[in-house]
């Protein structure tokens, strides 16, 4: 069944088996005066597909990159393999090895691709295993040019983002993700930035990695995609998860009206 | 004096004129960078990077030189006049290169820290993989245009004695009278140099831009 979230959220994780996850979660980016995000508890288990859906400005991106430790939240825990990594406001600084330990294994894919223009496709996919994970060039690029080869990319490898088209230039983003072996990718609006000859080309991609049980979490607005791929459905609204559950129950039955009018637009 | 014998004499001024612009630009990019890397944290050190920059920006070239030169000298150190130059115009190159970075590493999107942070790159390995080399080619085009100002800038090396064109240009003035023909080839000789230059640099500017779409 489909939980309507309301303040009844854990305190801890425990021993969940999770992989990820975020608890009372809230963020402000004036001083608390006003939240993008209000405590927002989300966990994720290894294998889930968990789509996140919600009208713009209703705190989707700010609780994704809270996950990933890319934006520090104001109060609240994250959680990795049931151990805290951080405790806000109490613990205000992790140590930057910490940080960098999550983020390897805890990959992200943003909508306007962010590739580095100064490298070419190989180049931006092989940084991460090179200077991160410490990979020799030449096992670095061999990575690099087996992501590249999943995501249909392999003749494309030494050309630069501006030679790539938009669809092109996400295929590389996700193979940059998925070069560093992670746990989990998070994906923000992956396809919000392309036209939509080349959304397609994305989602194929996103759909294989489905298929091999990647456990995801994804930002979208493509209801029939995400009705074809995740396993949970979240949905969000000012700064509030209301309503989380099966995807299957979630698409037929939503308790909530807020989520009935942004999955069925009623 | 026929007009062949003094082209030939000034020009005798190009190596040194070379010379200090390339020293001044070398030492003003390195400088340069420094400083604007020193100022990007902010704090303490960022405000001390900062108040250099405007100090070598508001003092006059020739000031410098002359502190270099004859200050340095007062005090038991003598540098000669073609270093001087060099490095009294690599000082002031330096506040401006610090800006061209700077402003550099301002173009670089917020995106691109996101995305060098989130494949677990540190602080300091994102800035030297990603954000630095993004700033330098950004800075390019404004770099090499500088030292084309600095050939111009060369010439005040003329006032401690350095060889250049400006000063070949005084002693044979000096021995021929002909102030006409003197500064038409001195004027010939930088638009032969700076023009090609110019346009070289606007068409690697292009390119840049166009592979960093």
């Amino acid at each position: 069944m489909a939980i309507e979230m309301s303040a009844g959220v854990p305190e801890t994780l425990g021993h969940t088996g999770s992989l990820l996850g975020a608890i009372n979660i809230g963020k402000s980016f004036d001083g608390r005066r006003t939240w993008a995000l209000a405590d927002a508890s989300l966990t994720v288990q290894p294998g889930e597909i968990v789509c996140l859906i919600g009208a713009n400005g209703s705190g989707k991106t700010t609780l994704l990159r809270c996950l990933n430790l890319l934006c520090t939240p104001s109060k609240g825990r994250i959680v990795f393999h049931d151990e805290v990594v951080g405790d806000w406001p109490e613990q205000a600084k992790i140590p930057a090895a910490r940080v960098r330990d999550v983020r390897t294994r805890v990959a992200m894919v943003f909508q306007h691709f962010e590739l580095f223009p100064h490298l070419t496709a190989m180049g931006n996919v092989a940084l991460g295993p090179r200077h991160v994970l410490r990979l020799s060039k030449q096992d670095a690029a061999q990575r690099a040019m087996d992501s590249l080869t999943s995501v249909g990319l392999a003749k494309f490898a030494a050309k630069r983002p501006g030679a790539l088209s938009g669809g092109q230039k996400q295929r590389v983003a996700i193979a940059r993700a998925l070069a560093m072996t992670p746990e989990i990718i998070l994906f923000d609006e992956p396809t919000s930035a392309l036209d939509r000859e080349m959304v397609e080309e994305v989602l194929t991609i996103i759909a294989t990695l489905a298929q091999s049980r990647m456990t995801m979490v994804i930002v979208t607005h493509e209801l029939a995609f995400a009705r074809q791929i995740a396993t949970r459905v979240v949905t969000m609204d000012q700064g509030r998860i209301i309503e989380d559950g099966p995807a299957d129950v979630m698409f037929t039955n939503p308790q909530s009206t807020r989520s009935q009018e942004l999955l069925h637009g009623r | 004096m026929s007009t062949g014998y003094i082209l030939k004499y000034v020009l005798q001024g190009a190596p040194t004129t070379l010379e200090i612009a390339a020293g001044a630009w070398v030492l003003g990019t390195v400088l340069g960078l420094l400083l604007a890397l020193v100022r990007q944290p902010g704090g303490i050190l960022g405000f001390s990077a900062a108040s250099v920059v405007t100090v070598l920006r508001c003092v006059p070239p020739l000031v410098l030189l002359y502190v270099v030169f004859f200050g340095l000298a007062a005090d038991g150190v003598a540098i000669p006049a073609v270093p001087a130059a060099a490095a009294a115009l690599g000082l002031v190159e330096a506040s401006f290169t610090a800006e061209y970075f700077r402003a550099g590493f301002l173009t670089v999107q917020s995106g691109q820290y996101d995305a060098a942070h989130s494949i677990g790159l540190s602080r300091f390995s994102a800035f030297r993989l990603v954000i630095v080399p993004q700033a330098f080619i950004f800075a390019v085009p404004p770099l090499l245009n500088s030292f084309v100002a600095l050939l111009k800038l060369a010439t005040i090396a003329s006032a401690v004695g350095a060889p250049e064109l400006l000063y070949r240009g005084q002693l044979v003035y000096e021995q021929s009278g002909q102030i006409t023909t003197v500064v038409v080839v001195i004027i010939l000789i930088y638009l032969l140099v700076t023009i090609p230059l110019t346009k070289a640099i606007s068409m690697l500017e292009a390119k840049l831009q166009l592979a960093m779409r």
